[in-house]
């Protein structure tokens, strides 16, 4: 009995120094296990509460009326810093961590684009965004804009704040103040330039702000404008021929559901000399409603999934060599079609040729890496994988147009995508490579745009991978603003809550 | 039967199947093969750690080499770790954006104050990242646990970063100015108290009150910025933290004084260790009671009755090897737990690779090549750039 217990006990300790490198070289896996079966959460004290509603806003909708473009300066190049994409309402937190703030609500913005070329003490310098907020109903408040001539709008008035947050990148306090001007006081700003998000936390404790705490039903309007220090309100005066000068200094607003923004931001009055009046986007926790996709919409949305990868044409080998396709156009058919071996033979084939072919260099690196994936040996594996990144380094040094630099990014982003993240670190770098190639996808016409969607998908995807989830976030919803979705990328985007309907046809 | 000599001989060719794995283990871990001045850094520092290794095994000192590897891995670990601070949110100060945004690393010592909230709740009550981060909550959480599994409290000497600097500054006098050799038992389970003092507390206020106010490493770290007299308070009690438990004390008694009297996680790894596979034993036959090994070890976890009656040092043993090394009787020898008595060597010198003596020095400088991989490279590279004038 002795003997069996001593075998035992070295047999383990020879189990466990052998499976110390593979723990750490399967960690990630280890890691999404454990995710599964005991998920945590870090304290919403720490993290600011835990959500209670998100909107969300469309992409692309950074153009006001419909007439706006941004400034023609170098500072504004970056696209979308004005596109709102998500609000966020946290619920209140009462008892606050590692913050100044013991009592305070939450509220995350999130943008198509961050940046801060301009060097804005709070991490940005594009826009300048205010949120009003109305707790009352139309009990009390204003309809009018907290600083006269600012935004150039109106306010509904069933909803007219009480109180507005007034944000912009030059100051790390944003102002709260009353409608009435009885309070005034700074919230703290914070961003994530990695996730392209603002967060202020609204102290509850000292002001009128406190009815929030009860739960009760509170409206926001979002309001985007373009940052001018010598603007009133900071927001950029906005001048093109023939403008009316009633036309909202407001570049994206959050519109509640039904409601066209281009139409709301269009609807000021010449005659009566009347701005634009905008509609609040309204939480009431008392009719919360689950903002998941129906089991049956899902369903519908998987079967179209399963259709179209079905009706996914395939050719046999013979098939494609009776094509007279020559060069890279058979190396690409080959890959297609996953004739892998093919393709690696013709790629060296042409890179002996044309030892800079920047798209068979691209294809030779994916090919390497999945020869990686089949080898028999870790280090044989770790060692193709490390060979394709200088196959891809040399194809970036050599890739000139927009089709030999998508031929990269798509075939980096994928491989990226499928190493093991805690030994390779690459998800963030395939992230980038993913948008890069939904960038070109998106300046080229037709079946391109469904493309777009799914690298921006594949971006999300890889962004999760590498703990970023807000950026992630921007992703699917940009992809889900593409009209052209796949039956597969739009099951792909219902998963995760960012598509609400199968299509009807 | 065999000689002598031609056991010896045996068993050094033996040995080369464990420095083999290891040199494949240090080549795939370490080696970053195509990156210009990063391969020549991860090539030095591959190199260095096989030299050590191979010293460890082949003079059987490993307490030496292990204290080589572990005061340069501490030294190491810093730079880069700071750097990377500075590239992810700009400034090595913790702000509280970065809290807003959980960019704070999640650090060992965090986990006895948390598990427990963890295990009851499901929440972690510190801001860090879940997964995906490079000292995400996931990632730490299951090395902790792969780690407390073979080594138990040996994490405290082979894989904790901090440890290095603590046994560097108990090493930089030749005697001891305060001898503390036997003392008292209120200060030996000391840490045990502040565990839970600190876990109650910090269940109580939802809050990692350790990283809040008694980490004596936020000095070489992540300091909070100061911005109120709260802020103010604790930046003075982590200096005095620092300079009084990480470089006075151990500079004096020559013992790894934060680790053994005041570091929570040491006190909840010596919990652990029950699960773990290895401890040290002592043959109290073979011992000739002069206690050097009181002496020598650096965690106060040897007394006169672990040779005398129980055969084994206190729980709170790191299993680092100076009593080992120490020991001229040869009685003191790395073990399997829960064994009774001490294990006798074999005198098959094939069999020496299935014996602790070789198994824990392995399993646990695995951990140490994997962990310091991920940032010792980095900071040979920076020292060469810094030398080739490339760092401005």
């Amino acid at each position: 009995m002795k003997k069996v217990r001593n075998i035992i006990t070295v047999l383990l300790a020879v189990v466990a120094a052998a499976s110390i490198p593979y723990f750490f070289i399967n960690q990630e896996s280890i890691i999404s296990y454990l995710q599964r079966v005991f998920p945590l959460k870090v304290d919403e004290r720490y993290t600011g509460g835990d959500i209670s509603a998100e909107f969300i806003d469309p992409y692309g909708d950074d153009n006001g009326d419909g007439s706006l473009s941004y400034p023609a300066y170098e500072q504004w190049s970056t696209e979308g810093t004005l596109d709102l994409l998500k609000f966020t309402i946290h619920k209140p937190v009462t008892d606050g961590k590692w913050t100044s703030l013991r009592v305070f609500q939450q509220l995350d913005l999130c943008l198509a684009g961050f940046s801060n070329p301009l060097s804005g003490a709070a991490g940005f310098s594009n826009p300048v965004i205010n949120i009003y907020i109305d707790i009352d109903g139309s009990a009390g408040g204003s309809t009018k804009t907290a600083k006269s001539r600012a935004e150039l709008v109106s306010f509904s008035p069933l909803a007219p704040w009480d109180f507005v947050v007034s944000i912009n990148g030059f100051s790390q306090k944003a102002d709260l103040s009353s409608f009435d001007g009885s309070y005034h006081s700074s919230v703290m700003v914070y961003s994530s330039p990695s996730e392209n998000s603002i967060y202020i936390r609204l102290p509850l404790e000292k002001n009128g702000l406190l009815p929030i705490m009860d739960g009760r039903k509170v409206s926001y309007y979002v309001v985007v404008g373009a940052y001018s220090q010598l603007a009133q309100g900071n927001f950029m005066n906005i001048k093109t021929r023939g403008s009316s000068r009633l036309r909202p200094r407001v570049f994206d607003y959050l519109s509640p559901d039904g409601v066209d923004q281009h139409k709301m931001l269009s609807s000021w009055n010449e005659t009566s000399r009347s701005y634009a009046e905008l509609k609040p986007v309204t939480w009431d926790p008392a009719q919360s409603e689950s903002n998941s996709i129906a089991n049956e919409e899902l369903e519908k949305l998987k079967n179209l999934a399963e259709k179209e990868l079905q009706s996914q044409p395939s050719k046999k080998l013979g098939e494609i060599s009776q094509e007279n396709l020559k060069g890279t156009a058979l190396l690409i058919e080959y890959f297609n079609y996953s004739y892998f071996k093919e393709a690696e033979s013709e790629a060296d084939k042409i890179l002996s040729e044309e030892p800079e072919n920047a798209i068979a260099l691209a294809y030779k690196g994916s090919i390497t890496a999945m020869n990686g994936g089949k080898a028999s040996s870790v280090i044989d594996s770790v060692n193709l994988v490390q060979k394709a990144y200088e196959i891809f380094d040399k194809t970036e040094e050599v890739a000139v147009t927009d089709e030999e630099k998508l031929t990269l990014y798509m075939n980096r982003g994928n491989v990226s995508k499928s190493i093991p993240e805690s030994v390779f670190l690459k998800s963030l770098s395939g992230a980038k490579d993913f948008e890069r190639a939904a960038q070109i996808f998106q300046t080229m016409d037709g079946e391109n745009s469904s493309k777009a969607a799914s690298a921006l998908i594949n971006a999300g995807e890889c962004y999760i991978r590498a703990g970023k989830n807000t950026a992630a976030e921007v992703c699917f919803i940009k992809a889900s603003s593409i009209s052209s979705l796949s039956a597969a990328d739009r099951y792909k985007l219902a998963l995760r809550g960012f598509i609400q309907t199968a299509p009807s046809n | 039967m065999l000689t002598k000599n031609k056991t010896n001989l045996i068993e050094y060719i033996v040995k080369i199947i464990p420095m083999a794995i290891m040199m494949w283990i240090i080549y795939f871990f370490t080696i970053d093969p195509h990156n210009g001045l990063a391969t020549a850094a991860s090539w030095i520092y591959g190199l260095y750690l096989c030299c050590l290794y191979a010293l460890m095994l082949f003079t059987k000192r490993t307490a030496l080499y292990r204290r080589i590897f572990f005061i340069s891995f501490a030294l190491m670990f810093f730079p880069t770790f700071i750097i990377n601070l500075i590239e992810t949110r700009g400034r090595m100060g913790l702000s509280e954006a970065d809290i807003v945004n959980t960019e704070t690393p999640f650090c060992h010592i965090v986990i006895p104050i948390t598990v427990i909230q963890a295990a009851l709740s499901k929440t972690i009550i510190f801001p860090a990242r879940l997964s995906g981060h490079y000292a995400s909550i996931y990632s730490m959480l299951t090395i902790w646990l792969a780690t407390s599994i073979v080594l138990g409290r040996g994490w405290c000497s082979w894989v904790c970063f901090y440890g290095g600097w603590e046994e560097g500054t108990s090493r930089l006098s030749k005697k001891k100015r305060l001898n503390i050799d036997k003392p008292p038992e209120q200060l030996r389970t000391f840490n045990y108290a502040m565990l839970l003092f600190l876990v109650l507390v910090s269940g109580v206020t939802v809050s990692s009150i350790y990283c809040e106010w008694f980490c004596p490493f936020k000095l070489v770290t992540e300091y909070s910025e100061i911005t109120d007299f709260k802020s103010y308070l604790a930046t003075i009690i982590f200096i005095c933290a620092f300079f009084g438990l990480v470089v006075v004390m151990p500079f004096l008694t020559k013992k790894r004084f934060q680790c053994s009297i005041f570091c929570p996680f040491g006190a909840f790894q010596s919990i652990v260790d029950y699960i773990s596979i290895y401890r040290v034993s002592i043959d109290t036959d073979k011992c000739k009671k002069c206690g050097k090994c009181i002496s020598i070890c650096p965690t106060l976890s040897m007394t006169e009755a672990c040779y005398k009656e129980t055969g084994h040092p206190l729980r709170s043993c790191t299993k680092c090897g100076e009593c080992i090394d120490s020991c001229q009787a040869g009685a003191i020898s790395y073990d399997f737990n829960h064994r009774k008595r001490a294990r006798k060597e074999s005198s098959n010198p094939f069999m020496i690779l299935l014996s602790p003596s070789i198994l824990l020095p392995f399993s646990a400088f695995i951990f140490s090549v994997i962990i310091s991989s991920s940032f010792a490279p980095s900071t040979i590279k920076l020292a060469m750039m810094a030398l080739s004038g490339g760092i401005k």
